[in-house]
């Protein structure tokens, strides 16, 4: 299980500081799928940065990210180290150099099963092609022994699913894992991540659809804050906090009504409520934030969210 | 227009391994390409002519036989130099951009103070305290010679170590040795490469120097010795040209050799200006 309790992200850069993150509160169960949506910009990033003990020197973290009871914001580099090869994997994005440009393909698949798990290097590369097959990468034999810049981006995003679920992890995080990948090769994140048996799951996206199709639940960011928690199947099927709501409505399928007005950037934030600029629904009560409205499992942070 | 710049960039680094390859080979095989011993001693100060190609010094040493035989001192001094001076150069560059911090700071303060220090007035007080021989040079050389490639490359490891494929080897538990080795070095092989060729050349430039001075490496012929002796020894009072003129001119090609293999834009090093953009 996955507790991030409390959880605030600051940046200190030299225009002042930069509150990331606020005050997030979430439980990733064994086996569960979590989707963390939001736009760019929102914190999602950092959340998931914090997750994987990844945030740049600058940041200022406080709360707790409890991995199966341990926080890993109390680890050293050494535990750290452990966790992360036998219990946290990773899928980073796809555009950048998330693959080393001088180290073949099928090396770098496999890696942490050679490093990990002690696997010979002709097993890991065999290993690599059956995980590549499962992207329907095509000529993966071929593929295993070419370099990262032969791969189109679409590609690239792939082979890196398969190198974040070659470890097996009990848990998984992925970064906007279908970022540039057209509707079909959607498909195959999702069979892939619903094939996933005992791994938790979280997944940063902005993919509505596709979040949809993997999620057992749902966290969205605005402005730092976590401000709906749910079940992705209430989620989708009455969303409660303004936000979301406006947010399944600039879904493609559901007619592309962008909600208008921009997120308020770090300098903006005042008193009120974050959305309160651009909610349809804001009365003079939202001119004092929200609190985080818990009803068991669920969480809405807006006035009108009561049980 | 970069495509040609690359060509010509190729070109000139295949020039300076054809030229070292010769260098090379007359180094090998010095004692079957030298028509006389060099220290064999006969008639002095003889000019060019069909018996001694490049005439005698003053007791009557062959001036081509010293000079093929010094291409064996000369590069193995150079050599070994650039070596010692690229290792130490690298370890402590990826360290330092590796680590950052502490650790950074303390390598990176070492680094500046022997950069500041006037290095051939250092060298040349180091030879005068340590005893002449060929392996103290080689250290004498190499003690402030790994300040640039150190700083060079700890610039481009600390880019590297931003770069996702590091953090994304950190996620999946790799130690800090095994991704400094696999997934560090060979994106600075480039650089390696280069400054390592570089510093041939300047140890050689360096070595030519103290042993002009007189603290080279004793009983050792280097063209640098040669040198020492035509200027010492009344070769430039009696105008005997083929005396100094050809160890100036292999100590030039030599050089000119290393720095066009130094010039190579090789495919590693092209992909890290990608990395960098
Ligand atoms: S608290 Fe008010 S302004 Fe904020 S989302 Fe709810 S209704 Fe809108």
């Amino acid at each position: 299980m996955l507790e991030i309790q409390n959880l605030t992200v600051r940046f200190q850069l030299p225009q002042g500081t930069i509150t990331a993150l606020e005050g997030v509160n979430l439980t990733l169960r064994d086996g569960e799928k979590l989707c963390v949506v939001g736009e760019s910009g929102s914190g999602k990033s950092v959340l998931m940065l914090a997750v994987l003990c990844l945030l740049p020197e600058n940041a200022c973290v406080s709360g707790s990210i409890l991995l199966d009871g341990e926080d890993l914001l109390q680890k050293s580099q050494k535990d750290l180290t452990e966790i992360r090869g036998m219990k946290l994997s990773y899928v980073p994005q796809g555009s950048g150099n998330s693959l080393n440009p001088l180290l073949r393909l099928g090396f770098q698949v496999s890696e942490s099963l050679v490093a990990h798990r002690r696997l010979p290097r002709r097993g890991a590369d065999q290993r690599s092609i059956q995980l590549l097959q499962q992207f329907h990468l095509g000529d993966e034999e071929q593929l295993v022994r070419s370099y990262p810049h032969t791969l189109s981006g679409g590609m690239r995003q792939r082979a890196l699913l398969a190198l974040g679920i070659a470890p097996e992890a009990p848990y998984l995080v992925a970064d906007e894992p279908t970022k540039g990948l057209d509707s079909d090769r959607v498909g195959l994140v999702v069979d892939c991540f619903n094939s996933l048996e005992g791994c938790s799951l979280l997944c940063v996206t902005h993919d509505l659809t596709f979040a949809q199709q993997v999620a057992d639940r749902v966290a969205i960011i605005y402005a730092g804050q976590m401000i709906e928690y749910e079940t992705a199947e209430r989620f989708f099927g009455s969303p409660r906090h303004p936000y979301s709501k406006a947010l399944l409505d600039a879904v493609p399928e559901r007619g592309l009504n962008a909600i208008p007005g921009f997120s308020p950037g770090h300098e903006d934030y005042t008193d009120a409520c974050r959305f309160y600029n651009r909610c349809p629904c804001r009365t003079a009560q939202c001119q004092t934030q929200p609190k985080d409205r818990w009803d068991g499992e669920r969480m809405v942070k807006c006035i009108y969210g009561a049980p | 227009m970069k495509q040609r710049n690359l060509l010509q960039g190729r070109a000139a680094a295949v020039t300076g391994m054809v030229l070292l390859l010769l260098i090379l080979l007359v180094a090998v095989f010095a004692p079957a390409l030298a028509p006389y011993d060099p220290w064999a001693m006969g008639t002095p100060y003889l000019p060019p002519s069909s018996e001694h190609l490049l005439g005698t010094n003053d007791i009557g040493q062959d001036i081509l036989s010293e000079l093929i035989y010094g291409t064996r001192v000369s590069m193995f001094i150079g050599v070994c130099a650039a070596l010692i001076t690229t290792i130490i150069g690298t370890a402590v560059g990826v360290l330092a951009g590796y680590f950052g911090g502490i650790v950074d700071h303390i390598l990176m303060a070492v680094t500046n103070v022997v950069i500041v220090v006037p290095s051939l007035p250092l060298t040349v007080v180091l030879v005068a305290y340590l005893q002449a021989g060929l392996w103290n040079i080689i250290i004498a050389l190499c003690v402030t010679a790994w300040a640039g490639t150190a700083r060079l490359i700890r610039a481009q490891v600390m880019q590297l170590r931003q770069q996702p494929f590091v953090q994304l080897e950190r996620t999946l538990g790799m130690g800090n040795g095994y991704i400094m080795l696999v997934h560090i070095l060979p994106n600075v092989s480039g650089i390696i490469l280069t400054r390592g060729a570089l510093s041939v050349a300047s140890a050689m430039l360096s070595e030519a120097s103290l042993s002009f001075l007189g603290l080279g490496a004793l009983g050792q012929k280097s063209w640098g010795a040669i040198l020492n002796n035509a200027f010492f020894r009344n070769g430039v009072v009696n105008n005997c040209w083929w005396w100094y003129y050809p160890p100036i001119l292999c100590i030039c090609v030599c050089v000119v050799a290393f720095m066009l293999i130094g010039s190579w834009d090789d495919r590693r090093s092209r992909g890290q200006n990608l990395l960098a953009m």
